[in-house]
């Protein structure tokens, strides 16, 4: 086995995977048209599956209203969703995703939930009649800035119904300026100037030693 | 003869300042990014855990590189400069030639990450995360320093070419480093690139820091998989070494 042959071993890798997941994406493609299909084609027969009123569903926020951090800190969001529902034979129509969603209130658009929740949604297969499931973020607060926060949650068993929402979060976030917490500046020239010390002494003396100096 | 090559190799390193010039510029990109981070009036409203995985990144990119190019030479350059028949004339075997070789990259890894402790101390500084940064930047380091070296003595064992073999080592590692430095998030979401994110060594290890410093998953238990990963690929490349090593051999360049 040669450098080559590594070389071409990992292209052939590289390509497998390539032709691998372009496939996955064209079955998953295919899947979602035939999906789409298949609801098309109930819709305009007949709904066998027993549905819920949207307005069984609710979604609580208990924690504060107004919540004030500073940049860098971890808050928590609760919350509670309930099922109102009484007497259904099965708890089906019930189950979902609740997520949450974000919105900056000075640029006025929705924020990214990359760097601010590890945890973006939760799926909930079912909720008994009359019960409650408790719901939680941990949100890191990534930017400074003022913001909404709000509590969604879309039923499974309705995709094309809108969102059951919660009532709001306010959020302030003031700026923290890690400024120099630990003092750079000895360490950035510090260093750099010991290590140029080091090694300039054990050149020199080498040098004294072979006659150079 | 126990480690004289090892020692020969780091006289030869270190011989003149200009054999440590790398490690004084090593230090000074630190100190340039660190200064950056912690007193640009923008770059400063990041999270202190963030600054510390950019710092982190940055020391095993760098250790990476260094070690990649050190090694893409190590055999190919004693062919080129005629001294490796005399080597393999001594008592050595090609498994100590190679393995001494491999243990002086190390060494010069454990420096730059030495160098590097203080500025990952100064950014980690008023949190929690010093030690587990210390620990996790300098785990993953050794773990790829000595994959990617012996994957690279072995390529310039085989290529017999220093330039060859640098050209090969750096492709590959370029490859491998794509995902977490070129590639955006949502290319990073795709079949594609979970899949590549799945099989790169590289990618692995910058998921598992993002998850210990800036999520704060600071559990060895909750990195299993990235830290799997990693050790099973620094076994493959010594696996290949170990096996390349015995076939060591003076050839005229083709």
């Amino acid at each position: 086995m040669n450098a080559y042959t590594i070389m071409v071993e990992i292209l052939a890798i590289l390509l497998l995977t390539t032709i691998i997941s372009l496939s996955s994406e064209a079955a998953s493609f295919l899947m979602l048209i035939s999906s789409q299909a298949d609801v098309s084609s109930l819709s305009s027969t007949t709904t066998f599956r027993p549905q819920q009123n949207s307005n069984d569903i609710r979604m609580q926020v208990t924690s504060p209203s107004n919540i004030h951090g500073i940049a860098g800190q971890v808050i928590k969001i609760e919350g509670n969703i309930t099922n109102h529902a009484t007497g259904s034979s099965n708890n089906f129509g019930s189950g979902g995703i609740a997520y949450i969603s974000i919105v900056d209130l000075v640029d006025k658009v929705p924020v990214d939930l990359e760097d601010w929740s590890a945890e973006k949604g939760l799926y909930i297969p079912s909720i008994p009649d009359g019960q409650s499931l408790p719901l939680e973020w941990n949100i890191r607060l990534v930017k400074a800035g003022s913001y909404s926060i709000s509590m969604l949650y879309n039923r499974e068993s309705d995709p094309y119904s809108a969102p059951i929402a919660s009532s709001k979060v306010f959020l302030e976030v003031q700026p923290k300026f890690n400024l120099n917490p630990g003092n750079i500046l000895p360490v950035a020239f510090g260093v750099p100037a010991a290590l140029l010390a080091i090694l300039g002494s054990i050149s020199y003396r080498r040098g004294r030693n072979t006659g150079v100096y | 003869m126990a480690l004289q090559l090892y020692k020969n190799e780091m006289s030869g390193s270190f011989y003149s300042w200009r054999g440590g010039a790398w490690i004084v510029a090593a230090s000074m990109i630190f100190s340039l990014v660190a200064y950056l981070l912690l007193t640009d009036k923008e770059l400063s409203l990041l999270d202190q855990g963030e600054m510390l995985f950019t710092l982190s990144e940055i020391v095993i990119s760098l250790a990476i590189i260094m070690s990649v190019t050190l090694a893409s030479s190590a055999i190919s350059s004693e062919i080129e400069l005629g001294t490796f028949e005399s080597l393999l004339l001594t008592p050595l075997t090609g498994k100590q030639i190679a393995f001494q070789k491999l243990l002086s990259i190390i060494t010069i890894w454990f420096l730059l990450y030495a160098v590097s402790i203080p500025y990952l101390l100064v950014i980690s500084s008023g949190t929690n995360l010093s030690l587990s940064a210390i620990f996790y930047t300098g785990f993953y380091g050794t773990i790829l320093v000595t994959a990617f070296s012996s994957l690279s003595i072995a390529i310039s064992a085989r290529v017999r070419s220093s330039k060859n073999s640098i050209m090969i080592s750096l492709m590959i590692l370029l490859i491998l480093l794509a995902p977490s430095i070129f590639f955006a998030t949502s290319l990073k979401k795709t079949s594609f690139g979970i899949a590549l994110e799945n099989i790169n060594p590289v990618s692995h290890t910058m998921n598992s820091l993002d998850s210990v410093i800036v999520d704060n998953q600071q559990s060895p238990s909750e990195q299993d998989i990235h830290l799997a990963s990693v050790i099973v690929f620094a076994v493959v490349c010594l696996l290949i070494l170990l096996r390349l090593s015995h076939q060591f051999e003076v050839k005229p360049i083709q």
